[in-house]
């Protein structure tokens, strides 16, 4: 589990993560999250839900991290959205404790309608369960 | 590693194309509504008349406070016998709105937008933040962005405020202000070369005066992270009126010969 502020869920995010492909030098994990803001009476509340794949390359407890998933938005007026989030960063990891932290370059890709890329970032503090 | 069943992918792709297919055919509608607009409310003879279910040319009303009202009005008129009488109460809880607007527009990034209407503000009240006009997108996800054309100060200078795409008002020249005239007629014009990005134009003048002029700005929306998505670079609802009334006061507005356009 970890907590993002910023990142891939907009404004911050809680997510699950879990690895389901153990290499000697790296991993492939997948990762889910909730989000959620609140426009004005008239837009009423969306949630975000960031769903991704998470490529971790590193021996010990320094790895770089990639990825790429989608944004997805729900309005419980009913509105539905897309936007695609690429990420690149660094996540220190120690074996032996079950905190992690992360750092990710991750921005914004709306596609549906047209391509707009926003830059955007996040920090993360983990714990392994 | 599990398996999936062999309709698995095809199902969900469909859904995601289906999907996709959805949100395209979204923007292809607007771009097939009209990009001009006008109207100088001698055909009214109510307010129901005023909109297109009974043979208007505007979508609806906004009015939402209780005393709120708005009609085609025969004491005033800058052209013709009649023009659009507005009042409304100051904007205590929320915004006090009394207002039509038109959402069946298409005006389109690049093109030169050109708005023209004459407004008659009666008396001396405290008018800051009177809303005159807006322009707004409809998003997927959002609070309908866009730009407005407002008077600022108790006195009341236009300014064009467009904090709803994340950017800063742009004012008259400092010094050189000149105040909204009260209890006469009034010729508002508003030119902007449309843009998503840092490039594109704004002018307003006052009764022929040149009163706001910036460039290399941005005058529309985008998508900005979640709180505004499926931005496309059309405006399709033009509002005038009281679209959002200041703090300070009531206020009784006319408005007249309304003309928007695209060249």
């Amino acid at each position: 589990m970890y907590l993002e502020v910023g990142g891939s869920g907009g404004i911050a995010s809680l997510n699950y993560e879990n690895t389901f492909k153990q290499y000697e030098r790296s991993s492939l994990t997948w990762s889910a999250g909730i989000s959620g803001f609140y426009i004005d009476r008239n837009a009423g509340f969306f949630f975000v839900f960031p769903v991704a794949l998470h490529y971790l390359y590193g021996p010990g407890k320094h790895k770089l991290e990639a990825g790429f998933g989608q944004g997805i938005t729900l309005g419980v007026k009913g509105s539905f959205f897309l936007q695609s989030i690429p990420f690149l960063g660094y996540r220190y990891q120690p074996e032996d404790k079950k905190v992690f932290f992360r750092a990710t370059y991750t921005p914004l890709v709306s596609y549906l309608i047209d391509l707009q890329y926003r830059h955007w970032f996040g920090l993360s503090i983990g714990l392994q369960l | 590693m599990k398996k999936f069943p062999p309709h698995f992918l095809p199902r969900h792709l469909a859904f995601l194309l289906l999907t996709l297919c959805m949100i395209a055919c979204g923007k292809q509608s607007f771009e097939n509504y009209p990009d001009s607009l006008s109207d100088d409310f001698e055909a009214a003879v109510n307010q129901e008349t005023l909109f297109k279910a009974e043979g208007g040319k505007w979508s609806a009303p906004q009015l939402t406070e209780g005393d709120n009202n708005l009609f085609p009005d025969t004491s005033r008129a800058h052209s013709g016998n009649q023009a659009l009488f507005c009042t409304a109460a100051p904007s205590v809880d929320g915004a006090s709105k009394c207002s039509i607007f038109n959402n069946e527009l298409s005006l389109e990034e690049g093109k030169i937008f050109h708005f023209s209407a004459w407004y008659f503000l009666e008396g001396t009240q405290s008018v800051d933040y009177l809303f005159l006009a807006d322009l707004e997108e409809r998003t997927t996800v959002g609070a309908s962005p866009g730009v407005r054309i407002a008077l600022e100060d108790s006195v009341g200078y236009l300014v064009m405020e467009r904090n709803k795409i994340n950017a800063s008002t742009l004012y008259q020249e400092e010094g050189n202000r000149v105040a909204f005239p009260r209890d006469k007629w009034v010729h508002l014009e508003w030119e902007m070369d449309l843009q998503r990005k840092e490039k594109g134009s704004v002018r307003v003048w006052q009764d022929g005066q040149l009163l706001i002029t910036a460039s290399g700005i941005k005058n529309m929306p985008r998508d900005r992270l979640y709180f505004a998505q499926g931005t496309k670079g059309i405006y399709s609802n033009i509002e005038v009126g009281i679209t959002a009334n200041t703090k300070d006061s009531s206020v009784r507005l006319w408005v007249d010969d309304v003309e928007v356009w695209l060249e």
